[in-house]
């Protein structure tokens, strides 16, 4: 029976996992532990571990108080866990606490298994390797293969770990044991040749030990004796040398896990100068005193308590591009990892990065066609993977065009300074063909994607409302500067200006306006500001800015008939629009209803005031000779009671008028936590 | 003969009277201070008018009167100084001259001064027997000021004249109820005082017919479901007690008139919390009368006013509203605030804004030029905008003039300069050719005042908005006096460029404009470069013996000149902002120009 449900838990937890633990757990079993359930409310993911620890306090808790919990309440316990770890597998310590309790719960093998989950998704603890390790060890002896190769797998992971004696020491002692069953000893002699490579704390104790074995395995061949004591000499000194320098540096950090908290700042600066020290090579140090794999590792530690800072991963990722691997493409699993672990507002400049290298990859590194093209799209897979992150950002889009002219071979042909730049018109015809098909299935909103240009139909996936304004500008850029057709360009906004994805759209406004000034068509100008504010919505500095050159334009160029021929007052207008671009002559309300009205004198309090709807005060009295009117009066019925300010951050505010906003996710994700 | 020697003797004490003339030389050296103004004309007064009586001498008489003139022209918002002019002459009797000094202050004060206007109807009251006239004046001021929130006195007056003049019979009696139910309305600060007279009329109410005084017949049979017109109900209530019901009536129109009353409260309290306690609160910088140029009033003192003026735009729900954010504007304007802008141009914007009145706004703004001397092109500016569109330049004159009259075109900013620069080139522009005598050579006015201050900002204006060519102008007076200082400046080189890539009408295309800064203006600029260099060395090497002492210093000093002078960064900013592919091109340039300094 216990087996079974082992079993049962096992497989289940391979399926995706519920995170939910009030799916398992009934209202009665809540009621009874408010504690937990307080706890589990009170957690506030990003900001606070003290409530993450308390929560997981108190699932500990029902541990101990159901001696023999049932299925739902032992999965619902699990689930606690998961819930954390799956957001923070760096937590290693509640790991080693979910092990317990699971070994607690459902025996042995369920706790092997979380064990091995926990160095699948935390595979740089050393400390967690060590216990997995030595589960395995103490329970599975007879699977020695299997252990081996995960001893192996451990070494390249955290074997370079400046402090990794204790897994070194348990790699070792296993492995003599099993060369004084078989009597086979080049495993262990390979071991030990590797370790005295590394630069280790307790690096002394390894090589004195491995001294030891040789001689003792050599007993009987002098030469060979003195040969590996030499060549474990060579190795053995520089290592010797280099290990002051790092333990200056291993010896400050004080803090090497992952923590909600800001890490102090002595501490970035260190492991900030650790880096340095290590990546700048010096004559005490070359490749071949420090073995690469250790720098690597440094990274990968450091990355741990540094997890949020995007400037280690920034210099890991270029470390890594620098390298140049067979296969430098892995340099974008650094940027992938980066992704999923940096806020949203702090990893701009990490894929800044991450595409300047790949842009050089492509266009700098040897001339291997394959190779480049395999650069090629996976730069532009890296593009699309960011313009899902961030559906709102153009530069995307630009970057697509750029590497797409660049690739396609689009740009001068020859740029002497005595000649005339030529272009290649035949591949810019093309280019603009491609564009323009592009936009007209884009708009026509037909399943356009299976007509296009192979090289542009990558380009589907990053188009939206808010970026096809790009292609447009494109189009027209190369229409104007490189074809100069301008009749083709009028045409082009004709099509285009009435179109909603372009009412906010800087960039082609922009362009429309300076390309009307260029051709002084002061008609399409006036009526181009008469609709700005009102239909075209851009950011008011910009539509100052547009304000002030419009002026100067017409003022420079334009005489009294060009500024009245819109309408007499046109001109006057424009001021209005300064700082209030939704201001117009026609929209101006006014009555006791609008916001303006309720809201004078304590802006963004609305008062309803009281009012005399015949109101005699501007009446000329001495006229008629009958008496006035009574008053019909509208008094609120509060009138008296405090005024409330608007609060603009209600959630029902946001759900109106936010959209998806971030906070309104928030806010909504928060409701739903207190339905429950 | 006796007002003769009067006359002559009030001359003589004048002309020995030592503290007249040191007043007179104060006043000559601080014509804007109000304190040496009010020294003089208290002193002539005290001395040479009291008593006042007819027999003042005329030269006196001539001399306080000037003095008053001239304290008015200097600070026309001075309202209780016309009061006092005009006390004046009344007391001499005056009468013409008198109305005539209140009608000039209404006029000034856009006849929008409470306090004026109150002694100029006791005036009026006292002196005119013209009833209509003086009916029409207090119409006049009910539209002006009677939203004032301190209008109180202005009504009592108004409620007085009408029982005065109107008499206590049924007619007069009605309209002086019609009015006092009026005021009932209107939010300000004594509106309980009228209220309680109100009361007391509906107290005195004896008989039912009366009631039509206080509301109209229908609204008896609507409102109060009683029909004091018909035949059968008159009959009704001539065969019953009728005291009860009156009581009854009385009670309820009552009860109409004190929920009113909390309506307007609410309104009066309101203002008085947000904005009139603040204002009077702040003692000793007034905030409701002018006292000087010398002392602004405080920053508190202006949010409160502008955000009083904005409360009275956002509640203005009709046009008839607009009056009372009129005599807010006023009434701001006529403390020390005058003196800034803010107001002024707000008041104009507003009248564009909101009322879609063009003349008033210009109005508004040729009325702040008397008040504003100093730092007033925001407002010249804002109309010249008014006049172009309202086609009052007259050919231009007019603007120009107004420019000239306002603005020192030789000592402003260059915001304002490029501003006027642009106004005139407009009117080039509108005129036509017709007269070409009238065209002002803006061409002329850019050089000038280039060659004058040397200001990079305004050829960074010029390259990016004008078609002539006034780099070229530029460059044809190199070697005169100071003009090598501007023609070395690096920004001249970008802008330059700059202006040939952007705005040159001569070179049509891009590659003749791209071959004419690689080819013309990039080397023009290098060899300026060079000789500025050699210039810097040979002043910089003098004295040094030892040869390689010198090529050391050589060196530095090429090193340190590189560092100062920022031409070829400013160029190179140029080619990657707009010629990127031209780069190496550039480079080149660049490393050919350096060896030629080497070898210097």
């Amino acid at each position: 029976m216990h087996a079974i449900h082992t079993n049962m838990a096992i497989n289940n937890s391979s399926e995706p996992l519920i995170l939910d633990p009030n799916l398992y757990l009934d209202s009665n079993f809540i009621k009874e532990n408010s504690e937990w359930e307080k706890a589990y409310k009170a957690i506030d993911w990003d900001n606070n571990v003290q409530s993450i620890d308390t929560f997981l306090h108190e699932t500990e808790k029902l541990v101990i108080k159901y001696s023999a919990p049932n299925e739902k309440i032992k999965r619902g316990i699990c689930t606690c866990f998961n819930l954390v770890l799956t957001r923070y597998p760096l937590f290693f310590g509640y790991w080693k606490k979910f092990t317990a309790i699971s070994y607690r719960l459902y025996g042995l093998d369920y706790s092997i298994h979380v064990l091995e989950r926990s160095v699948n998704a935390f595979p740089h603890s050393l400390e967690l390797w060590c216990d997995y390790l030595n589960v395995l060890v103490a329970n599975k002896s007879q699977e020695y293969d299997f252990i081996r190769s995960k001893f192996e797998l451990a070494s390249w992971l955290v074997g370079y770990h400046f402090m990794a004696h204790p897994f070194w020491d348990k790699y070792i002692e296993f492995e003599t044991k099993l060369s004084a069953e078989t009597g086979e000893y080049s495993l262990i002699q390979d071991i030990y040749k590797n370790v005295c490579k590394i630069p280790l704390y307790h690096h002394a104790k390894y090589s004195t030990n491995y001294r030891k074995l040789i001689r003792n395995l050599h007993k009987d061949s002098p030469e060979l004796l003195k040969m590996e004591e030499e060549s474990l000499h060579k190795s053995h000194l520089p290592v010797q040398n280099i290990l002051g320098k790092l333990w200056e540096f291993e010896s400050k950090i004080k803090q090497s896990f992952f923590n909600l908290n800001p890490l102090p700042q002595n501490e970035l600066t260190n492991w900030d100068n650790y880096l340095k020290f290590l990546l700048v090579p010096s004559s005490l140090l070359n490749s071949s005193n420090i073995p690469e794999h250790f720098i690597e590792t440094v990274f990968e530690r450091c990355l741990i308590p540094c997890n949020k800072y995007e400037h280690f991963w920034i210099k890991y990722l270029v470390y890594k591009y620098k390298r140049k691997d067979a296969n430098s493409i892995k340099y974008l699993s650094i940027l992938k990892r980066g992704l999923s672990v940096l806020p949203d507002d702090r990893n701009d400049t990490l894929i800044a990065t991450a595409l300047t290298c790949l842009h050089n990859s492509i266009f700098t590194e040897g001339e291997n066609p394959s190779i480049k093209n395999q650069f090629f799209q996976s730069y532009l897979e890296v593009l699309i993977d960011l313009y899902k992150i961030k559906p709102k950002n153009h530069q995307y889009v630009l970057e697509y065009l750029k590497i797409y002219k660049l690739w396609n071979g689009i740009k001068y042909s020859s740029h002497h300074i005595d000649k005339n730049r030529q272009y290649n018109l035949n591949n810019y015809k093309k280019y603009v063909k491609n564009l323009e098909t592009l936009l007209q299935k884009y708009f026509s909103k037909s399943d356009y994607h299976r007509t296009l240009d192979i090289d542009v139909r990558f380009f589907r996936y990053m188009l939206n409302d808010n970026s096809i304004d790009t292609v447009i500008v494109e189009l027209i850029k190369v229409r104007w500067f490189v074809f100069k057709e301008t009749l083709a360009i009028k045409k082009i906004f004709a099509t285009y200006w009435n179109r909603p994805q372009l009412k906010n759209s800087v960039k082609f406004w922009l362009l429309y306006y300076k390309f009307q000034k260029k051709v002084k068509d002061f008609d399409k100008l006036a009526s181009f500001f008469t609709r700005l504010g009102e239909y075209i919505f851009l950011p008011t500095l910009v539509i100052n800015d547009m304000l002030e050159d419009y002026k100067t334009f017409v003022l420079l160029n334009g005489n009294l008939k060009d500024i009245t021929k819109k309408s007499e007052d046109f001109w006057l207008t424009l001021d209005c629009k300064r700082n209030d671009p939704m201001w117009s002559k026609n929209k101006i309300k006014r009555n006791w209803t609008t916001k303006r009205y309720k809201s004078a004198g304590h802006a963004g309090i609305l008062v309803e005031r009281p009012e005399s709807q015949n109101s005699v005060i501007h009446r000329k009295v001495l006229k008629k000779n009958s008496a006035q009117e009574l008053p019909t009066l509208k008094v609120p019925h509060h009138m008296n009671n405090a005024i409330k300010p608007i609060n603009y951050f209600t959630t029902d505010y946001l759900q109106q008028y936010g959209g998806n906003t971030k906070m309104n996710k928030i806010l909504k994700g928060n409701a739903v936590g207190k339905n429950k | 003969m006796n007002t003769n020697s009067n006359n002559a003797n009030a001359v003589n004490s004048l002309q020995n009277d030592t503290l007249y003339s040191k007043l007179v030389n104060n006043l000559i050296s601080n014509p804007l201070r109000l304190v040496t103004w009010e020294k003089l004309i208290n002193h002539l007064i005290d001395n040479y008018a009291t008593p006042l009586n007819k027999s003042l001498p005329k030269e006196i008489h001539g001399l306080i009167k000037s003095t008053y003139d001239q304290i008015l022209i200097q600070f026309p918002y001075l309202e209780n100084y016309y009061i006092d002019y005009a006390m004046f002459e009344f007391k001499l009797g005056n009468i013409s001259e008198t109305q005539k000094i209140f009608e000039k202050g209404l006029k000034i004060t856009n006849n929008r001064s409470l306090l004026l206007w109150i002694e100029f109807l006791k005036f009026l009251n006292k002196v005119s027997s013209n009833k209509k006239k003086v009916t029409k004046y207090y119409e006049l001021a009910d539209t002006c000021i009677g939203l004032h929130y301190y209008s109180g006195p202005f009504w009592e007056l108004y409620l007085n004249f009408i029982r005065e003049n109107y008499g206590c019979n049924n007619n007069g009696n009605i309209q002086y109820l019609k009015l006092l139910r009026k005021i009932l309305e209107i939010p300000q600060y004594d509106f309980a005082k009228f209220y309680s007279m109100w009361l007391d009329e509906i107290d005195k109410i004896n008989d039912l017919s009366e009631l039509f005084k206080f509301a109209p017949k229908e609204e008896w049979s609507t409102k109060f479901e009683i029909d004091l017109q018909s035949h059968s109900q008159k009959k009704l209530l001539n065969s019953i007690r009728k005291g009860p019901i009156l009581f009854d009536l009385k009670q309820k129109l009552k009860k109409i008139f004190q929920e009113l009353y909390i309506c307007v409260e609410f309104k009066v309290m309101e203002i008085y919390q947000l904005f009139e306690l603040p204002l009077s609160a702040n003692h000793l910088t007034p905030a409701y009368y002018y006292t000087s140029i010398e002392s602004i009033n405080s920053k508190k003192n202006l949010d409160v006013w502008l955000k009083y003026i904005q409360y009275c735009i956002d509640l203005s729900s009709f046009p008839e509203d607009y009056s009372l954010v009129m005599l807010n504007f006023q009434r701001c304007l006529m403390t020390n605030l005058c003196h800034l802008d803010v107001i002024w141009l707000k008041y104009s914007q507003w009248l564009i804004k909101e009322c879609n009145d063009y003349f008033g706004a210009l109005d508004v703004l040729w009325q702040s030029l008397r008040f504003i001397r100093k730092n007033n092109d925001k407002i010249v500016i804002k109309m010249s905008d008014i006049m172009i569109i309202l086609n009052t330049t007259n050919e231009g004159t007019e603007l120009r003039k107004l420019w000239s009259d306002y603005v020192s075109i030789d000592a402003c900013e260059l915001s304002t300069f490029i501003k006027y620069f642009e106004y005139m080139n407009f009117l080039n522009n509108t005129k036509e050719n017709n007269q070409p005598q009238h065209k002002m050579d803006t061409t002329r006015l850019i050089i000038d005042r280039i060659i004058q201050r040397k200001e990079i900002a305004l050829l960074d204006y010029v390259s990016k908005n004008c078609q002539n060519n006034y780099f070229k102008v530029i460059l044809q007076k190199q070697g005169e006096k100071n003009m090598d200082k501007l023609i070395n400046h690096e920004k001249f080189w970008y802008f330059y460029c700059e202006y040939i890539w952007l705005m040159d009408p001569q070179l049509r295309n891009f590659e003749q404009k791209r071959s004419f800064i690689l080819n013309n203006i990039i080397p023009q600029s290098l060899e300026m470069f060079i000789k500025s260099y050699t210039h810097y060395k040979n002043v910089k090497l003098e004295g040094r013996d030892n040869n390689a002492k010198r090529k050391n210093a050589k060196s530095k000093k090429l090193k340190k000149y590189l560092d100062i002078n920022l031409l070829i960064p400013m160029l190179e900013q140029f080619i990657i902002n707009y010629l990127m592919e031209d780069l190496t091109t550039f480079h080149k340039l660049i490393n050919n120009c350096l060896k030629k300094i080497e070898n210097v």
